[in-house]
């Protein structure tokens, strides 16, 4: 299969010097829904800044076949599609509808194509009858499956969420869950929901000060308790 | 938790509210400019425009008084203006002492003051009328028609958005305030004022830092969706011929209004 994302030795400081990724490797197969684990502060956020270059450290990212790099980072960003842990971070344009096209715009298509794309990621998301709604009346469930709708309508290769079910209520989240397991598209996905690993993801990344601690099947992940406590993590 | 007190739109199915927004800005701005031109006293003129104003209230489905009813709330500001009632010269009406100064009121000063009081009392009116009649997006939209610099309506456009996002958050400081506020059995609730007036500070940081913060994330949101210096969006309003004959025919009005102010 086809490596979507490969990242290798990945370093990367804030500037207060605090190291946040100290050399980081793994690689995302084409279809690969990955979840990405690990404790607050534990560079689970940084990381995902640097898969479509917001932040850029030392190290090797490659997006499909082109390394990233400065060059061609527009080409990047239509192919990783980053959806914020907040929604009122994600959805700054007055309306849903103006929301979802930012994306297609930007990217330089035609009216009729923006349009169409528009329909497509909110019929996707259930939410077509969305459209002219302002983004500051929606619940937060809402919000969040607009998010998600403002990147699909850049028809990415791979989907990179943060904390996509924090702060959701069961409904909320279970509309979330099944919408990720139906979206046919590579996905990693950063959580605390263990639950959500656990029925979601095949494929489990734990992250700590930093590094990868472990990479592997998530079955396994979860079975190993000594590793989940030694990270701060809990079985579901 | 939702903050929709800045929104003012007033959904109902008028004349008004299915113009194109174009045509709405362009009016209102039209009428305000009228008003501002008009010479001091020019109490026939003031008169229709009021009526003209009555007439958009009509076609609005608002009724009647809705803008009356809530034009109160800008006056305060025509306060600014008092000191023309003693700066200009004309006849003495009245003459009386505050605190050490020696203040007459001249009739020229007088009508001057009412001029402006009239005309700040007209304008607010239309203007509360235009965001009861277009959602605030379409006021955006209509001044990018408009040529608008594109700087100026994503500043808009921003401040809009997250104003509601910040305003929650104020109330969320507070909330977490209010709740720490307590008293112990007996004793009276809070600190002397220099403390009281320490933490409100300190909140007012807090709001700033989070705001700043956010500014950095929404931005980073925008790279991420191919961001690059230029706001572009789409905005389908098309103008229909009611729009124009509309829009004609209040601008005519309100020429008509200027003339008969300085007959």
């Amino acid at each position: 299969m086809t490596n979507v994302i490969a990242v290798r030795d990945l370093h990367f400081s804030y500037h207060d010097h605090h190291a946040a990724l100290k050399g980081v490797s793994f690689e995302l197969c084409e279809g690969d829904k990955v979840a990405l684990v690990g404790p607050n502060g534990a560079g689970k956020s940084t990381l995902m800044l640097h898969l479509n270059g917001i932040l850029t450290g030392q190290g090797d990212v490659m997006v499909g076949n082109a390394r990233l790099t400065r060059a061609n980072l527009p080409a990047i960003r239509a192919m990783v599609g980053l959806v914020f842990q907040n929604p009122d971070d994600q959805l700054f344009s007055p309306t849903v509808f103006e929301d979802v096209a930012f994306g297609p715009l930007h990217m330089g298509l035609s009216r009729d194509e923006v349009t169409a794309r528009v329909e497509t990621a909110l019929n996707a998301v259930r939410m077509s009858n969305y459209r002219d709604r302002l983004s500051h009346h929606l619940s937060v469930g809402e919000k969040k499956r607009i998010a998600i709708a403002t990147v699909l309508s850049m028809n990415p290769q791979i989907l990179v969420l943060d904390e996509p079910s924090a702060g959701l209520d069961p409904r909320a989240r279970r509309t979330l869950i099944n919408l990720l397991r139906e979206l046919p598209i590579t996905m990693l996905v950063s959580t605390h929901d263990m639950k959500l690993v656990e029925e979601l993801f095949p494929r489990t990344i734990v992250m700590d000060e930093g590094l990868i601690v472990a990479d592997g099947k998530t079955k396994d992940i979860l079975a190993d308790s000594k590793l989940l406590e030694a990270h701060g993590l809990e079985r579901p | 938790m939702h903050s929709d007190a800045f929104d003012r739109y007033h959904d109902t199915e008028s004349f008004i509210h299915r113009l194109d927004p174009r045509v709405k800005v362009v009016v209102t701005i039209a009428f305000i400019l009228s008003n501002a031109l008009l010479p001091d006293g020019a109490w026939l003129a003031f008169g229709l425009a009021w009526l003209f104003l009555l007439l958009v209230n009509a076609l609005s489905n608002l009724g009647l008084g809705f803008t009356f009813k809530r034009s109160f709330v800008a006056l305060p500001f025509a306060l600014v203006a008092i000191t023309v009632l003693f700066s200009i010269p004309g006849k003495p009406v009245s003459t009386f002492h505050f605190l050490m100064w020696k203040l007459t009121v001249t009739d020229m000063g007088l009508l001057r003051f009412m001029s402006i009081l009239v005309r700040s009392w007209l304008s607010v009116q239309m203007a509360i009328m235009l965001v009861a009649v277009a959602r605030f997006p379409d006021i955006v939209h209509a001044l990018e028609h408009l040529r608008v610099p594109s700087i100026l309506t994503t500043i808009i456009a921003f401040l809009y958005r997250y104003l509601f996002v910040l305003v929650d958050e104020v109330f969320r400081l507070l909330r977490a305030r209010e709740s720490r506020s307590a008293a112990a059995a007996g004793s009276r609730s809070g600190g002397s004022v220099a403390w009281r007036a320490r933490v409100a500070g300190n909140m007012a940081g807090q709001l700033f830092l989070r705001s700043y913060e956010r500014s950095d994330r929404v931005y980073n949101a925008m790279l991420a969706r191919g961001y690059a210096g230029h706001l572009m969006t789409i905005n389908p309003h098309e103008l229909r011929n009611i729009d124009y004959v509309t829009a004609v025919l209040a601008i005519s009005l309100i020429l008509l209004l200027q003339v008969i102010g300085r007959l």
